[in-house]
């Protein structure tokens, strides 16, 4: 990256000296650099010397000729892909042409050449080059990019929750060791503490799981999503006491997806809507398919709905960005990921997540599990 | 007189508050803390700062972290295992960490537990209770003559 990519080569391989430098000649035109081989030997050690976006190759040599350079560039990984144009003067007969790309020539241009056709096929291979190229160099960005991030995560992991397990360890000391010596708004205070040292753990949870979501494996298979929302209802009633909410699974509801990451998906709009739904004497949460599909996609639609407090409609579309709070910390509980999560996980199954809402009159989440028409 | 657990961790915060837990389970006074890696290996090696140690009296249980200056968790854990005295101790992973790799990696050298250490002190306080019932209570360690 430091030093400028060199001009793209083009190897020119004919036995006949003057041939080549007519072919130099008629390839002035094109921005590249030419590289000469007088026989095969020579030609095969280029190719391995560096990269060629294009190798112009006479068939007629002695010693080796065009097809069997051709043969060994092609059998050999490091020259496999570099593309072969056979110049030649045989006369173009089926066969000829036929054995031409039987040998692994991408074309052939039949003797005499017309210098227009010979520098517009030489351009299209130049051009095919730094486009490959430059491919190339941002995928290697992009993975510099993902070892920095991995890099960072393991760092986050690591470092930023270990100074707080000393404010709330040492604050739960206090309370429990010298709490003759603390008033009660002494007391509050290290609650305080613990809590915020809590909630900063949880968030630098989520966020590190959030990041993760982007980087994992998608496996997918069939999923039966109504026997998972009913496994994760029963698992919320478990750790949440005595509510009286209604829980509507509809039978049946199956998807393709990664088991791993859809119970993550589910799992955050369904605690969602426990959540906001708390206020109420009794609430009601469904989980099922749209009647037919979504109209833009033609995908089967899956919701979860809730009678709870709902959201402001008109902020909807922030809702799947990460640290989005619509209610009050001391209201609903919550890092403001969560939905952040569920966006992140849809997104990477092609699907689209979106959300239906009136202050007041609950929310409804909805979602597809693929892209539109596709079948991944 | 050996202790019966080995604590290799180097922050100080870190020390205190799992000797503060483990005095609620009655186990402060059996454990020995070393702070960083050599440290570990030199005492359960009987090396170096511990070379007049009893190669025959080793801890029933290792705490380790894997965040350690100098020498690693990991480290310590792959030499530990190749030197006969210390080869078949149980070593709890004891970290802030819950990257896969840092699991897979404990596993992989022989780690018998990966534990990650919660912030919230109560749940750190119910984890070294369960540790200490289990690694000194109901676990059956290899009989020294083995070793």
């Amino acid at each position: 990256m430091s030093s400028p990519a060199p001009k793209p080569a083009v190897l020119v391989v004919d036995d006949i000296e003057a041939n080549l430098v007519v072919m130099e000649a008629l390839l002035g035109s094109v921005d590249c650099e030419i590289v000469r081989a007088t026989n095969g030997n020579d030609a095969l050690k280029q190719l391995l010397r560096r990269d060629f976006a294009v190798m112009l190759l006479d068939v007629q040599m002695p010693g080796m000729d065009g097809f069997e350079v051709a043969h060994y560039a092609r059998d050999n990984p490091a020259t496999r892909d570099v593309p072969i144009i056979f110049v030649t003067a045989m006369h173009e007969t089926e066969g000829n042409v036929l054995r031409g790309y039987g040998s692994g020539a991408v074309d052939l241009l039949f003797k005499p050449i017309n210098p227009h056709v010979l520098s517009s096929k030489v351009r299209v291979f130049v051009e095919l080059y730094l486009g490959r190229r430059r491919l190339a160099e941002e995928i290697e960005a992009h993975k510099r990019t993902m070892a920095d991030l991995e890099a960072f995560n393991y760092s986050v992991s690591h470092d930023l929750r270990a100074p707080l397990r000393p404010l709330d360890g040492f604050s739960q000391v206090l309370l429990d060791d010298h709490s003759d010596k603390l008033d009660e708004q002494a007391k509050d205070y290290l609650r305080r503490i613990r809590n915020a040292a809590q909630r900063m753990g949880q968030l630098i949870d989520d966020l590190l799981n959030l990041s993760r979501l982007s980087r994992a494996e998608l496996r997918r298979q069939s999923v039966d999503m109504s026997a998972l929302a009913t496994e994760i209802f029963d698992e919320i009633r478990r750790d949440s006491g005595s509510r009286q909410v209604t829980v509507v699974v509809q039978p049946a509801v199956t998807a393709s997806g990664d088991p791993r990451l859809l119970r993550i998906a589910l799992e955050n709009l369904l605690r969602n809507a426990w959540k906001f739904t708390q206020g109420k004497a009794s609430a009601r949460i469904e989980f099922g398919l749209k009647p037919g599909k979504s109209a833009a996609d033609d995908q089967p639609v899956y919701f979860v709905r809730d009678d709870g407090v709902g959201f402001d409609a008109a902020r909807a579309n922030r809702l799947f960005q990460p640290f989005q709070r619509f209610h009050a910390a001391s209201a609903f509980e919550g890092t403001g990921i969560g939905l952040a999560i569920v966006g992140r996980i849809i997104e990477r199954h092609g699907g689209k997540i979106w959300a239906e809402s009136e202050v007041g009159c609950g929310a409804t989440f909805l979602f597809t599990l693929k892209p539109p028409g596709g079948n991944e | 007189m050996t202790p019966r657990i080995l604590l290799v961790e180097d922050n100080e915060d870190d020390i205190a508050l799992t000797l503060r837990a483990f005095e609620r389970s009655k186990l402060r006074d059996q454990i020995e803390v070393v702070r960083d890696g050599n440290e570990a290996l030199d005492f359960l090696l009987c090396q170096g700062a511990h070379a007049g140690r009893d190669p025959q009296r080793m801890p029933e249980l290792i705490l380790l972290d894997l965040n350690l200056p100098r020498l690693g968790g990991l480290q310590v854990l792959e030499r530990l295992r190749q030197h006969q005295p210390s080869r078949f101790i149980p070593v709890v992973v004891l970290t802030s960490s819950v990257e896969e790799r840092d699991i897979v990696e404990s596993y992989r050298l022989g780690a018998n537990s990966y534990v990650q250490k919660p912030v919230d002190f109560g749940q750190f306080l119910e984890a070294t209770r369960d540790l200490g019932l289990y690694w000194l209570g109901l676990n059956r360690r290899v009989p020294p003559h083995v070793r």
